[in-house]
């Protein structure tokens, strides 16, 4: 039994469907990534095994237990941790508030885990002390995009889903958003990233996948898709 | 004095000069703006636990005020109970109806979810206008109900004068300020603001935004529904246009946009600026422009939404803040 097994599903937004027969399997440690182009479904994906959205058929299991069914907080206390695409900062609290938050599940609450685990995601996002008591709507981009793994990571997550860090950053930032999911997955997390920057994700990645329209269209280790003809056309242009 | 202490001291001497306020005001007109000041500065701070911190706009909350007086008005007409005791029953109703109304509504996102409330306000003030009777309970359709002026005291909620329903009042708005400010820094008003503001990110984190916006909707019904036997027993005479009138929904809207909405404060602010426009709009225009103070409501809205659109509490709060800083002995450097 893997540690996440999805088997065989289909997501519609009403009569559009947009993911077809779909499976994909993550051991526990390991770092996948899922790249494709805009509108292959992989934020849809994200949101489908997080519980934003329902899948009409299949079914998707965490650490052997069923959870296609169950509510997103339940989700959530599983150690299933989604970071949505594009921040999602709440933009009128402090950073450090956006951080505590991020602890609000059953496992990571509890003033002592609190403080332990901030003090764990300040020694990994430094720049986020600095700032803890700043208005997130004040952060740069970069910055926002901190909280947001850092809120994520409060929550003690056992696998981070990350939906495309690297949105809307500069090159040099976004190595650095990079290098952080890489700490963070050498530090035991298995870590799920959604990425169009094919080149930069699947170089820190253990395995890979690429949607294509809803559907897998090649699957295997992330240096064997990094040198696939097809990937390198499509995605990176060579 | 330090500026602890005068924090502290700040808001007990607001509530001093509140407390000996009817002792300077004779008219008894003026008495009777004072009550409605502080009655809409009431009822917009429980509207503010859904449409303040929740980040919605619920535009019927007429309909729980409706709810509440009607209900503590019949069981006293009819039964003799107390309207203490019926204002418990209304408040108790209107949260079970908040609650039901909550549940689909709570899905609609921005304007939608204005509507859908509006909708079932109108819905329902039709609906009273045009029932008599269900069953014992006479609701007397389009021409209300009046509660005669006998017998006063206080077991009655009725009284001669207005000071005991000025007080009444006063206390009302000072447990509901206390419990809004308790809120504000308990979990719930932070899940409150997350899931209003970016509800995707807080359901990621695991935070039910459905029962924490359900929750903040039964105590805001529950709240708003106890001004309604206040209002009930101040005019001694309600009918749906009075007390379920989308211009009232409307008016508690306007006055939390403007004082602020989400912070404790505004709503205050915003009764204690727009109800004397409205009053005195009445008195002097009231036979020659009638309505003229929604015009200016409008236009201050405007005004306000421009240059402060976080309403006039961000300002003021920072003048309080600023005297403060003056008065006390402990300044910061400035």
């Amino acid at each position: 039994m893997s540690f996440l097994d999805v088997r065989n599903i289909d997501v519609s937004y009403g009569d559009v469907q947009v993911i077809f027969d779909l499976s994909l399997k993550i051991e526990e440690g390991e770092v996948v990534s899922i790249i494709g182009g805009n509108g292959s479904g992989k934020s849809t994906l994200l949101r489908t095994i997080s519980g934003l959205m329902q899948a009409e058929s299949g079914e998707i299991s965490f650490i052997g237990k069923p959870i296609h069914k169950m509510p997103p907080e339940d989700i959530v206390e599983a150690g299933l941790i989604h970071v949505p695409e594009g921040r999602r900062l709440f933009s009128l609290m402090t950073v450090l508030d956006n951080l505590i938050i991020g602890a609000h599940n059953s496992r990571a609450r509890g003033k002592a885990k609190v403080a332990e685990t901030l003090a764990k995601v300040y020694e990994l996002l430094p720049r986020l002390q600095e700032r803890q008591n700043q208005m997130a709507l004040t952060l740069s981009g970069g910055e926002q995009q901190m909280v947001a793994i850092g809120r994520g990571l409060m929550a003690q997550p056992k696998l981070l889903m990350l939906d495309e860090p690297s949105l809307g950053l500069a090159p040099i930032l976004i190595k650095s958003i990079f290098e952080t999911v890489r700490k963070i997955a050498n530090q035991g997390t298995t870590v799920l990233l959604v990425e169009q920057d094919v080149k930069h994700s699947l170089s820190l990645s253990d395995r890979g996948y690429v949607l294509e329209h809803g559907r897998i269209a090649l699957e295997g280790p992330a240096s064997q898709l990094l040198n696939d003809p097809h990937i390198k056309t499509a995605y990176l242009g060579i | 004095m330090t500026r602890k202490t005068l924090e502290r001291c700040a808001p007990l001497a607001l509530l001093a000069l509140a407390l000996a306020l009817p002792l300077a005001v004779q008219s008894a007109t003026y008495m009777h703006i004072l009550i409605v000041l502080l009655f809409y500065a009431y009822l917009t701070t429980s509207w503010n636990l859904v449409g303040g911190f929740a980040g919605v706009l619920p535009l019927g909350h007429s309909a729980f005020l409706g709810i509440g007086a009607y209900t503590s008005t019949i069981l006293s007409l009819q039964y003799g109970i107390s309207p203490w005791l019926g204002m418990i029953v209304g408040g108790v109703l209107a949260m079970i109806v908040g609650v039901l109304i909550g549940l689909p509504t709570f899905k609609m996102r921005g304007a939608y979810f204005a509507l859908a409330t509006i909708a079932f306000a109108e819905g329902f003030r039709v609906m009273v206008e045009n029932i008599d009777k269900i069953g014992p309970f006479a609701l007397n359709g389009p021409r209300g109900l009046q509660i005669p002026p006998l017998g006063f005291g206080l077991g009655k909620m009725l009284f001669a004068d207005k000071e005991p329903y000025y007080y009444i009042i006063l206390v009302m708005l000072v447990v509901v300020l206390m419990l809004t400010a308790f809120i504000s820094r308990s979990k719930l008003g932070y899940y409150l603001n997350a899931g209003g503001e970016e509800p995707e990110a807080a359901m990621a984190l695991g935070i039910n935004v459905a029962r924490a916006k359900l929750i903040a909707m039964a105590m805001s019904s529950f709240l708003t529904a106890l001004a309604g036997t206040f209002y009930a027993q101040l005019n001694l005479y309600i009918h749906p246009k009075s007390v379920i009138s989308l211009d009232l929904s409307f008016e508690i809207a306007f006055i939390a946009l403007i004082g602020g909405r989400g912070s404790i404060a505004g709503p205050v602010l915003g009764a204690m600026l727009l109800r004397p426009v409205s009053d005195f709009s009445r008195i002097y225009f009231g036979d020659t422009l009638p309505g003229l103070h929604l015009i200016i409501f409008g236009v201050i809205l405007i005004l306000v939404m421009t240059f402060q659109p976080r309403g006039l509490q961000e300002p003021l709060t920072r003048l309080y803040h600023w005297v403060i800083d003056r008065l006390s002995s402990d300044r910061r450097t400035a």
